[in-house]
């Protein structure tokens, strides 16, 4: 139960999700470990076997561009071995997650085992000043997972609705009426809430669903920076980033992919996170009564050293033919852990936060804090931890202590 | 605190060439389905153009996604809209304020609270990802 006596919660009035692409959490932010021994990041020791038997230990040769191509496979079978090590439940009904499958399922895309031990780098915290220093300035969770050990969109939908209705996969799928999505919920409140995509040709990744059907609910990115300009923030601002390089509409420019799934730049989705912080820490009006969450979709088939836990059914079951798999999935387990940070200057620098969340923590969140009891959401939402409880300190930050960015 | 430095993005990186990811490509088969049950005459007017790169993706997706939200809405929903047009791309509607009865267990709305003067200049908020064609000296990509 949130603590609503406290002064950051007192004050709080607009929540901003941004949420990436495709990285997993020791790929991003392992090597913070090094600086703070509480981040669960890497020893330098974690490895998996090659398909020669060779030990392949993680590396710091993450690059920018260029290094994970083909994509690294993230659908569910591989997902699924990537976690177990291809042991199967026909081989082990009793199996474990060892983390030991991540270089065989990528050395399957291209048989080059050379190249299969690219899966196994991570940055260094020098290249990428802008997540790196929010993680470390604010509050950084150790055990946030994507919901199901899939691709994007059923764990988007995930953000989105608490539960991805049955889909464990990239397929069209129509939202069960049962369970509205966040936005919906905020109908009959004082509150607002908004999708932001980067710009029409961009759009949104919820397409089937909320924009064929709600477009009001949506605004581009560059509405998101006038509202924060004029003070016109919605309660509840969910940012999609730019999924391609393509031009500008009316020719003044290249719009660069800023989302970093591979094999976007990642300094792209550098630019783009400390322009949505930025957006909000250097408006006066915003920052004292705003909390920013980062978090990533899933891991994009990279490495991550932490087994993902069981986790409260949702009530679905997708069937072999949908896994891909010999087994029946019963979402009763989560994906692979992904980076996340809490941005707010109500929140104690170094923070580390060690509670289990998933995506279904968001639309739990915002729902608890805007909308009350509500009683129509999936067991998993109901199940879910939320986060604003970070939100603690007794007094807010002095200016000076919080980071800014420059170009 | 010192500003942290953002990183900069080579040129280089930018290739709208560069072939649809499977998101994208199941972002742009969404959008198929949709298209598909549009009538006839609607769908003529949206590009038709096989997509194979970014660029081709972006191209039918901004047409698409102008048509749904130009489009009428239903008359259950329409109360909601906040002058959605199929104008210019990145300046769209304001937020929509889902207005209705405040529920009992509600707080007071921070839409009521006095708004303070503006302080952000037009440079802070531009998109440090759209950039100049005119830009000609990128830094070189570390191999």
């Amino acid at each position: 139960m949130l603590d609503r006596t406290l002064p950051g919660i007192q004050k709080l009035q607009h929540v901003v999700v941004l949420m990436m692409e495709n990285r997993s959490f020791d790929h991003m932010l392992g090597a913070l470990k090094s600086e703070n021994p509480a981040i669960d990041g890497l020893t330098g020791n974690e490895f998996n076997l090659d398909t020669t038997g060779e030990p392949v230990k993680v590396v710091p040769d993450a690059e920018f561009q260029s290094q994970l191509d083909p994509d690294p496979d993230h659908h569910f079978p591989a997902v699924d071995m990537q976690i177990f090590g291809g042991v199967t439940t026909a081989q082990n009904p009793n199996r474990q997650p060892n983390m030991q499958g991540f270089v065989t399922s990528y050395y399957n895309q291209q048989h080059n085992v050379g190249h299969s031990h690219e899966i196994m780098n991570y940055f260094t915290s020098d290249k990428l000043p802008i997540l790196s220093t929010l993680a470390t300035q604010y509050a950084v969770f150790n055990r946030w997972f994507s919901s199901i050990p899939g691709p994007t969109l059923c764990n988007r939908a995930f953000a989105h609705y608490g539960t991805s209705f049955g889909q464990v996969s990239m397929d069209v799928f129509y939202w069960n009426k049962q369970y509205k999505s966040v936005y919906e919920r905020f109908e009959g409140t004082p509150y607002t809430a908004k999708l932001y995509y980067y710009d029409q040709q961009s759009s949104s990744l919820e397409v089937i669903n909320l924009l064929q059907n709600q477009p009001q609910l949506f605004g581009t990115f560059q509405d998101f920076q006038d509202a924060c300009s004029r003070n016109k923030l919605p309660s509840y601002s969910f940012i999609e980033p730019n999924y391609t390089d393509h031009d500008a509409p009316d020719g003044t420019g290249e719009l660069i992919a800023s989302d970093q799934h591979p094999d976007h730049d990642v300094r792209a989705g550098e630019q783009f996170i400390a322009t949505v912080y930025t957006a909000i820490r250097s408006n006066p009006n915003l920052w004292p009564k705003t909390a920013i969450l980062i978090v990533y979709d899933e891991h994009g088939g990279i490495y991550d050293h932490v087994p993902p836990p069981s986790c409260t059914p949702d009530g679905f079951v997708a069937q072999p033919a949908a896994t891909g798999t010999p087994d029946p999935f019963h979402f009763d387990r989560l994906g692979v852990r992904v980076p996340a940070v809490l941005i707010s200057p109500w929140i104690a620098p170094g923070t580390v936060i060690n509670e289990v969340f998933e995506h279904a923590s968001i639309p739990g969140t915002l729902t608890d804090f805007f909308v009350g009891e509500y009683g129509a959401r999936s067991p998993r939402e109901i199940a879910a931890n939320t986060f604003l409880g970070y939100i603690n300190q007794p007094t807010m930050r002095a200016d000076a202590d919080c980071p800014t960015f420059k170009k | 605190m010192e500003p942290i430095l953002i990183p900069s993005v080579p040129r280089e990186a930018f290739n709208k060439h560069r072939r649809i990811s499977d998101l994208v490509r199941k972002q742009v088969e969404h959008f198929r389905h949709i298209e598909k049950r549009l009538p006839a005459d609607i769908r003529a007017t949206l590009p038709q153009h096989e997509i194979v790169t970014e660029d081709d993706a972006a191209r039918y997706i901004g047409p698409i996604t102008d048509y749904l939200l130009s489009r009428p809405q239903p008359k259950s929903q329409s109360k909601k809209v906040v002058s959605i047009k199929s104008a210019v791309p990145m300046r769209r509607s304001l937020p929509v304020t889902l207005t209705a009865a405040a529920s009992p267990a509600l707080k007071k709305s921070p839409a009521k609270k006095k708004s303070a003067p503006k302080k952000e200049t037009t440079k802070a908020h531009k998109s440090p990802s759209i950039r100049s064609k005119t830009k000609k000296s990128a830094p070189k990509r570390k191999k």
